[in-house]
This record gives structure tokens, sequence and C-alpha cells, in this order.
């Protein structure tokens, strides 16, 4: 059994504590102020993901090293979903993780909702 | 004078960082994320203030996230009738000596219970 120093940033478990908010455009660029446990600001990767029986997904939130605040928080910018096109909202998992070790905290829901279209629109594809 | 020690969260200087959002309804109750420099979560509130009105944001112990973060909720405006955006300053304020950040500024949006109008 390896024995980790847990008082080092690199060691320590990773943990989403809060974020601002769980839910945006299916087109991605959406503002979040996460709080977390302690990491490094150079070797952390928010990851997006979604995993079921047509295949994975995943995307990496936008941010760079001095968008993480004193090693506890980081605003990062949502990445796109693989589809804009969704009829209705999806919800997918977002995760921290170290880009060197791969390690990573346990994963948060994210709801991506459908861009606004015209009524007409929806009702159509409602009467499908 | 007086020899500070810049890293003791009694005494070092206070400063908002970032905040999530820079407006919200004059009823209160708004949800904001400030990010900040180290504070002591037993020592420190947040104080809306426009002339001589103030009031503070609402927030527990356990909002003040690893000090360098505060989950609060916005204090109701001290007029609920307003009719046009209204502009307030919010500053760190330590208790125990009353050292205050320097402030930013944050928009208070009338409360529309009718907003399409209808009466």
């Amino acid at each position: 059994n390896p024995i980790y120093d847990s008082k080092s940033p690199n060691a320590s478990n990773l943990k989403i504590s809060r974020m601002d908010k769980t839910c945006g455009s299916v087109l991605g660029g959406d503002e979040i102020f996460l709080l977390c446990d302690k990491v490094q600001k150079d070797d952390i990767e928010i990851r997006f993901y979604e995993e079921d029986e047509d295949g994975c997904w995943e995307a990496f939130g936008d941010f760079s090293p001095t968008d993480v605040h004193k090693q506890y928080a980081i605003v990062f910018k949502t990445p796109p979903y693989h589809s804009a096109e969704i009829d209705r909202p999806v919800t997918v998992f977002l995760q921290l993780r170290r880009k060197k070790a791969g390690d990573s905290s346990d994963p948060k829901q994210f709801t991506y909702v459908p861009q606004v279209q015209d009524k007409e629109e929806v009702l159509r594809k409602k009467q499908k | 004078k007086p020899i500070y020690d810049k890293k003791a969260t009694t005494t070092s200087e206070l400063k908002i960082c970032q905040l999530n959002l820079n407006k919200g309804s004059c009823r209160g109750k708004t949800e904001v994320y400030m990010l900040c420099d180290k504070v002591q979560k037993d020592d420190i509130e947040i104080l809306f203030r426009q002339g001589s009105w103030k009031a503070n944001g609402e927030f527990a112990q356990t909002d003040v996230h690893r000090q360098i973060a505060i989950v609060f909720k916005t204090p109701p405006y001290q007029d609920q009738d307003i009719t046009e955006e209204v502009e307030v300053s919010v500053v760190l304020r330590r208790v125990s000596d009353q050292m205050e950040s320097e402030p930013v500024s944050f928009m208070y949006l009338p409360h529309n219970p009718d907003p399409y109008e209808v009466k």
C-alpha cells in the first residue's frame, strides 16, 4: 500500500464542494463558480462526461491557471454539449481531475438545456 | 507605528476579488458567490451600503469556504418600490477591528410583479 502525504495538494482527495449553477445552455459558454478542496492551478481540469450504451462523450471546462482562486475555487466556462439539437434537458456529469496523476473527484450533475426555439418549431416536433 | 503581520487573518488587508453576480432584485435573497482574500469565518461581515442606509449580507460560518470564498444572500433594499436600477456598494468588514475592504458595486433591480404589464 502506498503512503500518501495527505497535506500535499497533489496527493489529497479532490472534492467539489459547491457550484453556483448546475444547468446551462446546450451551446456551452456559461460561467460557473466552483468551490473545491485544494487544487494546483496548473494540474487540474474539469471534465464533463456522459456514459451510455451509445458510447462515451467528454469535454473540458474552459479556464486558465489565473481563474483558479487561492487553490480552493475555480471560475470556468462550460463546454458545449456534443449535440446542439436536443429537444429536452440532458443531464451529464462533471468531475475535477488531476492531469498528471489522472485521479478524479466524485462527480456532480450538470444539466444542458435546449436552445430557446420558436414555439411553432417545438409544437411541430412534438406532433411527430 | 504598529507593525502588522500581513499574513495573519486577524489584521491582514481585506479584499473582494470577484462576485458571480453584480445585480439582483430589490427584494433581496439573491444568492451570490464572493471570492476574496483570506478571512476568518467568525470575524467577518458583508455590508451593503448607500448613503445612510446599510444592511448585511446573510450567511452562516459554514458558507465561508476555506477562508477565500463566501456564499451569501443579498439583503432587501430599503425601498421595495424602486422603478429604476439603484447602485449600492458592497464591502467586507472585519467585526473585531471594523477594517473594511475597498467597495465593489451591486445593482438592485426593480421588483416587477406584472412583467407583461397586463394592468
